[in-house]
């Protein structure tokens, strides 16, 4: 056990589990924010555990997830829209908190792995992840003032 | 002969109305420059998210990798086109 594993079981276990505590329950609001944020916490935890287990596979299934997580919270978003447009959700606080821990998160690991071209690969990733949460988060609380129609 | 119709009005001859389709967007070299440098740029914006992307760099990857680049870089350019207008 060391402090990677650490840092990867905390999230998973405390963040995911919590966001999966928030999908299953609550109003509408809060349950497409949870969806949201569990990707957000996914993906840095099988960042983690790449570098905690020295696979450096486990690093595409992050960058899988980073891709995919935004795009399934905008499928729900596009479906949910009557009802979401009725009581918008607004929880800009965790959305921008567990931003920053993805971004502690890669920057640590981009600090363990040298510079080169894996820590490009993680910047991308961190860069995909955090971007992609912005942008599906807005997409739940408004949505894109300039587009319309289906 | 492209879709021209007749018609037919009364009193004054009849006035034949071509359909073709609207091109504002005519080839001149300059578009065709910007096109180049368009493509080109995704080409190497794609090719090197493939370098960073792959774990170990060989001819065959580089060879596929730029393939790869080279047809997504045509869909690129349609996708911008697509969402923001030509």
């Amino acid at each position: 056990m060391n402090g990677w594993t650490l840092a990867a079981a905390l999230g998973l276990a405390g963040g995911l589990g919590t966001a999966l505590w928030g999908v299953t329950t609550g109003p509408l609001r809060r349950r497409v924010v949870a969806q949201n944020l569990s990707t957000a916490l996914a993906c840095p935890s099988l960042l983690l555990l790449s570098q905690a287990y020295n696979r450096p596979s486990y690093v595409d299934l992050g960058l899988v997830l980073a891709l995919l997580g935004p795009v399934g919270t905008l499928v729900f978003a596009r479906l949910l829209a009557e009802e979401l447009a009725e009581d918008p959700p607004r929880a800009w606080g965790a959305t921008l908190t567990v931003a920053g821990l993805g971004a502690a998160a890669v920057i640590a690991l981009c600090v363990a792995t040298g510079p080169g071209r894996a820590m490009a690969k993680l910047l991308v990733i961190g860069a995909l992840l955090i971007s992609g949460n912005i942008i599906a988060s807005r997409a739940l609380s408004g949505g894109f003032r300039g587009v319309r129609g289906g | 002969m492209f879709g021209c119709r007749g018609t037919d009005v009364p009193d004054i001859p009849p006035v034949t109305v071509c359909e073709q389709s609207p091109r504002r967007w005519r080839v001149t070299p300059r578009t065709a420059l910007f096109t180049v440098a368009e493509l080109l740029g995704w080409w190497i914006a794609l090719g090197l998210l493939w370098l960073v992307l792959i774990s170990t760099v060989d001819t065959l990857e580089l060879v596929v990798g730029g393939g790869c680049a080279f047809v997504a870089a045509f869909v690129a350019r349609g996708a911008r086109r697509a969402v923001g207008g030509a």
